[in-house]
């Protein structure tokens, strides 16, 4: 007989350690403790998909640990990636209130967490929880602001501010301030990936790359890139706010 | 029940296949997705988010890569794994022009409630209390 483990990554929701930024934040922890038994828990694997362009939405994935790039593939069959989601963070719950197809295809960056919440009970949990409907807004809203930022800068910024303001997103989200004073991002995008993050071709953002590491704004070790000078990457990405 | 022989061990893999009546009821009363193109279900080592039960085409299992065998119209994927919390040691692939039901783990605790004279929670419990662990 085909044997099946029991699930060792199993998780309950008072013991997620992106709680506090998650939508069930601020629940009761007899809810959690309902919430934790109408769940699954998987990890996903560096390149495996959660679901696919296209897909029909069974419910929201709730991110406890890891990074997954959201993208969407063109006509041309190139990926575009509309947003990067981390720890804390919900997916698939626009899909899931329009009744829609999924728009976007969700792949795990890295060896990811992520809990799935079927339609059914986080609909009887929104309508029970208004603490629930509000961080669901809070975050809707989170992510209507980005895309409009993201709209703008396409139109009205260049590749240099556009590539000066990625590196100023991904220090908010997923920077760690060293005791050096520069700022590492604990995320590994290749150079394609961070090239459709921005709109350009992977040569123009490698050729961009070298300026602002000649210019002492970032620095590179192996993969991983460090912010060395905010206040002039600041100057460079031209935000006016 | 099907045998098949994998390297130097034999594994023997059984699945539940609803039958008449309640394969139409089944059909009347669960949702349903037509796949298009192929598509990933769950990856080996994870529990499926919802149960599958094939209505037209076919699902694939797969271990290692290599495809272990196919499940077809009637049959059930993932609902054991579902309701014990157990990962699957199978990747399951659905097959493009599939037409699949899904049942989700909400639902199956409700009807797991129902009166024992119920007939879905007794197809049900028919296939929890089957042999195969897919």
């Amino acid at each position: 007989m085909q044997k099946t483990n029991s699930n060792k990554g199993s998780l309950h929701c008072k013991d997620c350690p992106s709680r506090e930024n998650g939508i069930f934040c601020a629940m009761e922890l007899a809810s959690l403790e309902d919430i934790s038994n109408h769940k699954v828990t998987n990890v996903y694997k560096k390149g495996q998909t959660l679901f696919v362009q296209g897909n029909h939405p069974f419910g929201i994935y709730c991110v406890s640990s890891g990074n997954i790039k959201v993208s969407k593939i063109g006509s041309d069959g190139k990926e575009s990636i509309v947003r990067i989601v981390s720890a804390g963070d919900i997916l698939g719950h626009r899909s899931l209130f329009t009744d829609q197809f999924y728009s976007a295809t969700a792949t795990a960056l890295e060896d990811t967490k992520v809990c799935f919440i079927d339609k059914k009970y986080i609909m009887k949990t929104i309508s029970e929880n208004p603490e629930v409907s509000l961080e669901i807004i809070n975050k809707l809203s989170r992510d209507m602001g980005a895309a409009e930022s993201r709209i703008t800068s396409m139109h009205q910024k260049n590749v240099r501010e556009r590539l000066a303001e990625l590196f100023l997103l991904l220090k908010d989200t997923h920077g760690q301030k060293l005791d050096d004073g520069r700022w590492k991002l604990d995320l590994k995008l290749t150079r394609e990936e961070m090239a459709t993050m921005i709109g350009t071709a992977n040569e123009t953002l490698i050729r961009f790359i070298s300026e602002f590491k000649d210019a002492g704004l970032i620095e590179q070790e192996g993969k991983t890139i460090f912010i060395t000078n905010e206040a002039e990457l600041l100057e460079w990405a031209n935000v006016n706010y | 029940m099907i045998r098949y022989d994998h390297k130097k061990m034999k594994t023997k893999i059984d699945v539940f296949t609803i039958q008449p009546p309640m394969l139409e009821t089944l059909e009347s009363l669960l949702d349903f997705k037509d796949f298009k193109s192929e598509s990933i279900l769950y990856y080996e080592g994870q529990i499926p988010i919802v149960a599958y039960f094939v209505r037209e085409g076919q699902i694939d299992l797969l271990k290692n890569n290599r495809k272990r065998m196919s499940l077809h119209r009637g049959q059930v994927l993932g609902l054991k794994e579902l309701v014990n919390q157990q990962s699957s040691g199978v990747q399951a692939t659905v097959r493009p022009n599939s037409i699949i039901s899904f049942i989700d783990l909400t639902t199956v605790k409700e009807i797991l409630k129902r009166d024992a004279s119920d007939s879905i929670r007794t197809a049900l419990n028919e296939v929890l209390s089957s042999p195969f662990v897919f």
